[in-house]
């Protein structure tokens, strides 16, 4: 499991559902609920650990975050009703959390979103090599710091993981029409960034 | 050579995401290990706390229930007249009041009396003890025997 662009085929996802099925019941037993949340572990945490990752920037808030939202389902996995896919509820639940993270962090330094990006393009340095800061993936993140947050996230799971738009409004709890309209915002100001370099 | 500009809609194709944002090394494969780990921990953590929790809440309770009991088995207030009587023990003080007030009894007296009681008894608590006059009076030298004879007061 790479991406949620990779899921559209409607046999993927029924077997993808099978998978779900399967793991619940496996989790609904004691004797077998810690082997079914490795399972579990395994098959999400590189896809969450990447999205976390783009949203917060260093690795140690990452592992926090994403143990976080590890904890988080595996205390209310026995009560998950299926009516959306899994990784879309981890998803959320990672989202979330990174979210309150960001404005969190923004809140303790008493700092303004401008200021707040100034922070984030300093740790965005810190997490580069001093020769891949003109790259264009790195440039690319630097225009992305420039946006709030929720936006940031919008383009993301758009631009880069080509989330469906229905499956962003599950996620993220907005209508389409509303998720849209912010990709365009997004866009139009992350190219007008990358015009001015 | 400088690398050119990006654009997001490029010729040769979007910009991918960043491939260097790597976990340290072995980082996944010891998370899903890591994790349950921590779970028993927060289990067993949790299991503690409730324990505790539940400990210090029956103390409570039955430093309560002791202290309950010893109230309701403590005899209060009243006189022995109040505690030996049942239907007086329904009545308060003032409700007594008022029942003697309406038997002729003043009330004020009453109360007065209750405000200041005897400190020392007199010997003579019963009539028929009650010393002769002059008897109390030589006792108590409040007579004295004049050079004439007579008796002063």
């Amino acid at each position: 499991m790479e991406g949620l662009g990779d899921q559209n085929p409607s046999d993927q996802k029924t077997a993808e559902r099978e998978w779900e099925r399967e793991l619940l019941a496996e989790f609904a037993v004691p004797a077998t609920r810690n082997r079914a949340f490795e399972k579990l572990v395994r098959r999400y945490q590189k896809p969450l650990y990447a999205h976390i990752r783009r949203m917060v920037l260093n690795h140690d808030d990452t592992d926090d975050l994403l143990q976080n939202t590890l904890i988080r389902c595996y205390n209310a996995l026995d009560r998950f009703e299926s009516r959306s896919g899994l990784y879309t509820w981890l998803y959320r639940i990672a989202t979330n959390l990174c979210l309150t993270h960001l404005e969190q962090q923004r809140k303790r330094r008493w700092l303004s979103l401008s200021n707040d990006t100034v922070r984030m393009e300093a740790e965005l340095r810190s997490a580069t090599p001093v020769d891949r800061l003109q790259d264009p993936d790195v440039l690319l993140e630097k225009a992305l710091l420039r946006l709030p947050p929720k936006q940031r996230l919008v383009f993301q799971m758009r631009y880069y993981d080509e989330v469906p738009y229905e499956q962003m409004s599950e996620i993220l709890g907005t209508s389409t029409g509303a998720l849209k309209a912010s990709y365009h915002l997004a866009f139009k100001k992350v190219e007008n960034y990358l015009k001015n370099l | 050579m400088r690398t050119p500009l990006p654009t997001l809609d490029s010729p040769q194709g979007k910009i991918p995401s960043r491939s260097d944002y790597s976990a340290p090394d072995g980082y996944f494969e010891k998370l899903p290990q890591r994790m349950t780990a921590r779970i028993e921990e927060d289990l067993a953590s949790n299991h503690t706390e409730f324990s505790s929790y539940v400990g210090r809440w029956a103390v409570a309770a039955s430093v309560l229930l002791v202290v309950g009991l010893a109230w309701l088995g403590t005899p209060r207030g009243g006189s022995s007249l109040v505690q030996g009587d049942p239907l007086l023990a329904q009545l308060t003080t003032d409700e007594i009041v008022q029942g003697l007030d309406l038997h002729g009894t003043h009330a004020l007296w009453l109360q007065e009396a209750a405000a200041y009681p005897w400190t020392e008894e007199p010997a003579w608590i019963h009539p028929q003890d009650e010393p002769p006059l002059d008897s109390f009076l030589w006792d108590h030298s409040l007579v004295t025997v004049t050079d004439e004879g007579l008796i002063e007061l």
